[in-house]
Order: C-alpha cells, then sequence, then structure tokens
C-alpha cells in the first residue's frame, strides 16, 4: 500500500478538526487486475472526441499528490473534450468483486462553449477493503454546462474522491450531485470545488448520503469567486442521515470570496430524521417504519430526480435494501 | 455616471492620540529565558510561576508558527517588547492615578463609563494594571475583582493556582505558550454561590508603547447558581512598527450560572491580535459572548466554548468589520462533552477597502453529547471588488443523536431591497444606510447600550451617489 496524502482543504483550518487533508492507503495495482470499469457514451459520437494532449494543465480537488499518482496508476483514465454546441451524457460504471476488490478512475473533461454534458459515475459491489478512487477535471467554456453525478452504490468499501471544476467561461455552469451509503469500517473522503473565474457563471454541489456502522465520512466542498467573477452564484448542501452512534461525519462547506458582485450560499444538516415529522406521518396513519423510509429516501430525491429512470430505479431499491427496516 | 457606493472607514481618531512613552522598566526587546526570568523578578512570581513561565518558554521554543491562518510574517519576536511597567503602582482610587495616564483613560471614557453602568473598572495601561475598583455594595455579596497579580498571592492564590492556564494550557498554540512565559497584567474575578452581579464589570486594556506585547490573563471562576456580565474593551494608538496582543481569558462557568462576556476589539492597525479565550461550562450553564472586531492589522480570534455539563448551553453573537490593511480571521469554537447540550452561533462580516474577513467556526459533538444542537449562521457582506471575505466552517460529528444544522451566506447590497425601500420613499442614500446598519443591527442590539452607541460611531456610514 501507498500512503498518499490527498484531498486538501484549499483554505486550511484547525489541525484538530481532521479535514486539512485525507491521510488514506491508496491501492497498489492487485494480483488479479484492478476492479472492471466501462463507458457508455449516450450521445452522438462525433459530439465528443478523445483528447489527452493538454489535458495535464487541468488539476482536480485531489491535490497534486493524487493527481500525479492516478494519472500513473489509474486503471481508467477519459479524457474529453465536448463539441461546442452539442448535448451528451456519459455513464461510467466500476464494479468491485473479490478478484479485483479496487478501482481507480481518472475523468478530464473539457466542455467547449454552448455544449452540455452530464457524466453519471456509477460504483457497485465493493469486498471488505476495497478502494474506489476517483479523479475529475473539468473546465467549462462559455454557456457550457456540466453535470457530475456520482452513485456510491458500495457496500464494505471506502471511497476517495476529488473533483474539480473551473469555470473561466462567461455563464458556465458546474453541478456535482453526490449519493453515498457508507457502512462498517469504511472510510469516505469527497471533496468537491468549483472555481468561479468567469462572469456569470453557476455552480450548484449537493450531497445526501446515509452513515452506519463505524463509517467515516469527510466531505469538503468549495465554491471559490475568484475576483472578476461578477454575478456569479454559487450554492452547496449537504443532508447526512446519521444511523449509528459509532459513526464520525466531518463536513467542511467553505466559501472563498474575492469578488463583491456573487452570491454563495451554503447548508448543512446533520443528525437523525425529524421526529415531529415522523410523528405527523403517524397522525396521518402512515407507520413508523414507512414513514422512516419515505424521510430517509426523500433526503435523496435531489439526486434521484437527475437520473435517467434505470439508474434511478436501481439506486432507489439499493437504498431501500440498504435502510434498516 | 454611476459612484459606487462608498461605505467611510471607520474613524479612529478618538482613539490615535499618543503619549510619551515615560515607563519605569521595560526589558529589552526579544524572548529569551533571561528576559523571561527578569519578568518574574520583577514581579515577584510564586516560586510554582516562575518556573511555569520558562516551561511555557521552552514549549514555545518547540512549537510551530500556525500554517493555516493569516500571514504574521511581519512579525518579528525578536523586536518586541514583552514588559513595559507604568510608572505607577496599581491604584485603588481614580484620584491617585497619575496624570497622564488618567488623562488616556477620561479620553476613552472609561471613568464616565463606572460611573454611569458598572459595577467595577480595571484599567490596564501597557503591561500592569493601573486602577482597579469594585463597588462596595457588590463586594459586600462576596464578589472578588482585582488584578491577577494580587489573586496570586492574596487569599485566592490556591485557587487562582488551581485554574491558571488549566483551560488554555500552553501547549494549545505557540501563541498560547507565548502568553505563558510572559503574561502580565489582567484581571481576577470569583463570583461566589447564588450571587447574580446585576451590572457589569468591566477591563480596560491600553497599549501606549510602540513595538510592545501586551499580554495581559483574565480568570473568572463563576460559581453555582450565579450570573456576571463582563465587558473588555482595548484600544492603542496606531505606530509604524508592529504591536502584539497575545492575551488569554479563561472562564469557569459554575453549574446553573450563566456568564455573559462582551468584547469590543478596537486595536491599531499595526496590532497583531492572537488573542485566546476559552469557557468550560457545567450542568445547566450558560455562556454568551457578544464580540465586536474592528482594529488590529492581522488578528486570530475564535472563542472556544466547552460544553462539559449536561444541558450546557452556548450562544455566540459576533460581528467583524475589516478595512484597508486589515486581515481579521474571527469566528468560533465548540465542543459539545455533556449530554443534551446546546450551541448558537451567529455572526456578520463586513470586508471594504481592500480589508479581508474570514469567518471560520468549529462544532465538535462528542460521541457521549447525545441529543446535542448546534446551529451555525454566517453571513458576509463585500462592499467592494479589492477585499476578501472567506467562510471556512468544519463540523465534527461524532454520534447519531444529534442535530446539527448551517447555514451561510455572502453577498452584497440587494439591488431589490434598494429598489423597494425607495420605491417606499426613502432616497437611495438612506435606503444603503438602513441596509447596511440593518445587516449589522441584530448584532448591535446584545452590545451593552454604551458598546451599541460606540459601534454605531465606529461604523460610521456615509453613502452617496447611485449603486456601483
Amino acid at each position: 500500500m501507498t500512503k498518499t496524502i490527498l484531498n486538501p482543504l484549499p483554505a486550511p483550518t484547525w489541525n484538530r478538526l481532521g479535514v486539512n487533508q485525507a491521510n488514506i492507503s491508496l491501492p497498489e495495482i492487485p494480483a488479479k487486475g484492478w476492479g472492471e470499469s466501462s463507458t457508455r457514451v449516450d450521445a452522438p459520437i462525433d459530439s465528443i472526441q478523445l483528447e489527452c494532449p493538454g489535458f495535464s494543465a487541468l488539476e482536480s480537488g485531489g491535490g497534486a499528490d493524487l493527481d500525479r499518482f492516478l494519472r500513473e496508476n489509474a486503471n481508467f483514465h477519459l479524457h474529453l473534450a465536448v463539441k461546442e454546441g452539442t448535448e451528451g451524457m456519459i455513464l461510467i460504471q466500476h464494479t468491485l468483486e473479490e478478484d479485483h476488490p479496487h478501482a481507480i478512475a481518472h475523468l478530464s473533461l473539457r466542455a467547449r462553449p454552448h455544449s452540455k454534458i452530464t457524466v453519471i459515475e456509477v460504483i457497485r459491489g465493493g469486498v471488505s477493503g476495497s478502494i474506489h478512487g476517483s479523479l475529475a477535471e473539468i473546465q467549462a467554456g462559455e454557456k457550457a454546462e456540466v453535470t457530475l453525478i456520482q452513485l456510491q452504490m458500495l457496500s464494505a468499501a471506502s471511497v476517495l474522491s476529488g473533483g474539480k471544476c473551473l469555470l473561466p467561461g462567461t455563464g458556465s455552469a458546474f453541478e456535482a450531485r453526490t449519493i453515498y451509503y457508507g457502512d462498517g469500517d469504511t472510510v469516505l473522503d469527497f471533496s468537491d470545488t468549483a472555481v468561479h473565474t468567469g462572469r456569470k457563471t453557476r455552480s450548484e454541489i449537493h450531497a445526501a448520503g446515509v452513515l452506519d456502522g463505524n463509517c467515516q465520512k469527510t466531505l469538503r466542498g468549495t465554491i471559490d469567486f475568484r475576483r472578476g467573477a461578477v454575478q456569479g452564484v454559487g450554492h452547496e448542501s449537504e443532508d447526512v442521515l446519521l444511523l449509528s452512534p459509532d459513526v464520525r461525519n466531518r463536513t467542511a462547506p467553505l466559501i472563498l470570496c474575492g469578488e463583491e458582485q456573487v452570491e454563495g450560499q451554503h447548508a448543512a444538516s446533520i443528525g437523525r430524521l425529524d421526529e415531529a415529522m415522523l410523528y405527523y406521518m403517524a397522525s396521518r396513519g402512515i407507520g413508523e417504519g414507512e414513514a422512516r423510509r419515505l424521510l430517509a429516501l426523500a433526503k435523496f430525491a435531489p439526486v434521484l430526480d437527475a437520473l435517467p429512470p434505470d439508474l434511478r430505479c436501481e439506486a432507489e431499491s439499493y437504498l431501500e435494501r440498504r435502510l434498516p427496516s | 455616471m454611476a459612484e459606487k457606493t462608498y461605505v467611510e472607514e471607520i474613524s479612529r481618531s478618538l482613539y490615535d492620540f499618543r503619549d510619551a512613552v515615560n515607563a519605569d522598566f521595560q526589558t529589552d526587546a526579544g524572548l529569551t529565558k533571561e528576559i523571561v526570568a527578569h519578568i518574574s523578578e520583577e514581579k515577584h512570581d510564586p516560586d510554582w510561576m516562575a518556573e511555569f513561565r520558562q516551561k511555557s518558554l521552552a514549549i514555545y521554543n518547540q512549537l510551530e508558527i500556525p500554517h493555516w491562518g493569516p500571514s504574521i510574517d511581519g512579525l518579528n519576536m525578536d523586536n518586541i517588547v514583552t514588559y513595559v511597567r507604568p510608572k505607577t503602582d496599581m491604584k485603588g482610587t481614580w484620584e491617585e492615578v497619575p496624570e497622564d495616564i488618567k488623562n488616556t483613560f477620561e479620553r476613552l471614557g472609561i471613568p464616565q463609563a463606572e460611573r454611569a453602568s458598572l459595577a467595577g473598572v480595571g484599567a490596564q495601561y501597557d503591561s500592569e494594571v493601573v486602577y482597579h475598583n469594585l463597588q462596595s455594595e457588590v463586594a459586600a455579596q462576596g464578589v472578588v475583582y482585582t488584578d491577577l497579580e494580587s489573586a496570586l498571592t492574596g487569599p485566592y492564590a490556591e485557587m487562582v493556582r488551581e485554574h491558571f492556564m488549566h483551560l488554555v494550557p500552553p501547549t494549545d498554540h505557540k501563541f498560547a505558550a507565548l502568553h505563558g512565559a510572559v503574561w502580565s497584567g489582567g484581571s481576577f474575578v470569583y463570583v461566589p454561590p447564588g450571587v447574580h452581579v446585576e451590572i457589569p464589570l468591566q477591563s480596560y486594556f491600553r497599549l501606549n508603547a510602540p513595538g510592545a506585547g501586551q499580554f495581559e490573563h483574565t480568570l473568572i471562576i463563576v460559581d453555582e447558581n450565579a450570573y456576571l456580565h463582563f465587558i473588555e474593551g482595548c484600544s492603542a494608538p496606531k505606530y509604524n512598527v508592529a504591536n502584539l496582543h497575545a492575551g488569554c481569558v479563561e472562564i469557569y462557568v459554575g453549574k446553573n450560572s450563566r456568564v455573559r462576556y462582551s468584547t469590543i476589539e478596537n486595536w491599531s492597525k499595526n496590532m497583531y491580535n492572537l488573542n485566546t479565550k476559552r469557557a468550560v461550562v457545567e450542568e445547566n450553564g450558560i455562556i454568551e459572548w457578544v464580540s465586536g472586531s474592528f482594529g488590529s492589522h492581522t488578528s486570530y480570534l475564535y472563542p472556544m466554548s466547552i460544553l462539559r455539563g449536561d444541558h450546557a448551553r452556548m450562544e455566540f453573537t459576533g460581528i467583524t468589520f475589516a478595512g484597508n490593511g486589515q486581515e481579521l480571521d474571527t469566528g468560533a469554537q465548540v465542543i459539545h462533552l455533556g449530554k443534551d447540550t446546546s450551541s448558537h452561533i451567529v455572526t456578520k462580516s463586513i470586508a471594504r477597502d481592500g480589508g479581508v474577513s474570514n469567518f471560520r467556526s468549529g462544532v465538535t459533538v462528542t460521541k457521549h453529547a447525545e441529543n446535542s444542537r448546534s446551529s451555525v449562521s454566517c453571513e458576509s457582506l463585500m462592499l467592494d471588488d479589492r477585499s476578501r471575505s472567506d467562510t471556512i466552517p468544519v463540523m465534527d460529528i461524532q454520534t447519531d443523536r444529534v442535530d446539527v444544522g448551517h447555514e451561510a451566506r455572502i453577498g452584497r447590497i440587494s439591488e431589490e431591497s434598494i429598489f423597494y425601500l425607495m420605491s417606499r420613499g426613502l432616497s437611495e442614500e438612506d435606503a444603503k444606510a438602513l441596509i447596511v446598519g440593518g445587516f449589522a443591527e441584530p448584532i448591535a442590539k446584545e452590545l451593552p447600550l454604551e458598546y451599541a452607541v460606540e459601534m454605531n460611531n465606529l461604523i460610521h456610514l456615509e453613502m452617496q451617489g447611485t449603486v456601483g
């Protein structure tokens, strides 16, 4: 195992809180190879081109150490430039199994002006000690829109995820939505950053998750308004449902602001299901178990609503299966 | 052509007068074992304190400067004079205080405030307390309010020894260690069980000497079922050399007690304000922090509340106003240890004219703090594109039976609000003044009256022209 520091907080804070960086062991190539990975492109193929040169200039939210590690070790590289004025969807799927417990993915994407691209990354499977690493480097041109959805449908697997989107294009937009379910002794470490440099840029960073067992999760979400990002708008939120007294949840939602004419907001809600809401639902004739299930699923609705029907069904049944009855 | 909204710099004329430095004694600049020993000797430290200072110095030399906050590269400890004793002993009546020092505090309005609205006053000038007084009725209730040096050897010596730098140990960070080595001045307050001090006590700290440091220590112990409101004010004239303030406040809030600690920090813009404040709250106790940060070149200020007892509570209300040349890194920290504890943090910050105002918070809910609740709300207002405002909150939750919420907002004066107010008959200038005043108002109303008035004077808003 290689000791690597990843996901540094863009503006560090007190060390005692343990969010300045994630100290974690990244896997070496398993004896029987990496986990299975595949890509499906639901768009006219000529609207998306493979392009490697120049992508090294981009950087992910994982930090320089992790960028270097993944460039050298990732089993899955996807370098895309979405053509001007086109729309498309990319589905990336990873499966972790007994013989292939780890997968490390590296996505870099340039959305040319006026393009619109949705990237859905689905991670399934997992065995004790599995690790899934994911690194995204995104750059959006004028009025380009990039949506990055990550569905962590794993069990017993740790996750490292670092995404960074640069928004230099006027009117460009980035949306990141993440669902996770952590249990056992797993470690989940997320870092998403939107860097606003262009005028009238927008970012939406939202995550929803459930923590059970001894799971330890850290989420860093950063909206960075650089000087000149006039009329930029950024929102971020996280909704975390805690199901075990032994979990540890760390959330660090940052707004860095060097521009006057912007609007930035973040919100976080961490804890149990709302007892008052449960009581209300019970008074309307809904059993406690059903009420808990409905309220838990409602936390994921903003992400589930953005999915294609087949993936939405799969994600819903995964969550229903995992949530305590 | 539309003019930019203009918000005037805080007027500092009230604070920027200087006295000629007329010290009775001062150490050499820098920090060595010999200088620390010299301070011990000058202050007639008990043996344990002299030893404590030397241990703190050793810790100081081992610890690194924090890497996570604003730059303090302009602070060179080799140039800082850590102890400056004015030419007077502590006086119990105002008339006895030397004329030049008395004039300083007269100009700052301290004696007037004492007569009008305070139960007791302490005034520190450079490294030593020059005046301390407590109303006889309050003293008759058993309340102790004195300078810390007297307390070290008086009837409460053992209590001081048991509590001094136990909440903020020298190992906490480099400047806590520095404080442990060279602290001087400050106050000791003890409120006995069941006593409600209805009128506030106030300490005022004035640093007059250029290139000096002020390291006062405030130790407050409020026993069970008691109440205290303590007010702290500080200011200094501006010099072109760096000054340092590394004070320390430790507050022990007993069972069923409530302490309100209000601060107006108005140091000059050559000041590095690296202050540490911490409270521990026992069962059913309440700590309330009210904090206004306006001065300093660079500030690190994040009062921490440790909610040790079940049902303990903390409330933090703060406002920060950063102007040209200032980098004010402020916020709050809370650690929930007891069950059913709650914390509520509300802050506002304004950055203008190239100033940097950062909000930083840390909410920790430990494994045994079941049924705890915490809410954090911070709002930042940017008044031009040369300024900067970062929001860096962290929540560390270690159990499931909690309710933790956080919200933050950053932006500028809303054009819709200006439009609405103008549609109701206000001029544009008045509309903007009203909005900025309204932004700060929830904090201002928490300040003691005389400080709310002072804050309104500090944030003197002058609007002209239209939206830029």
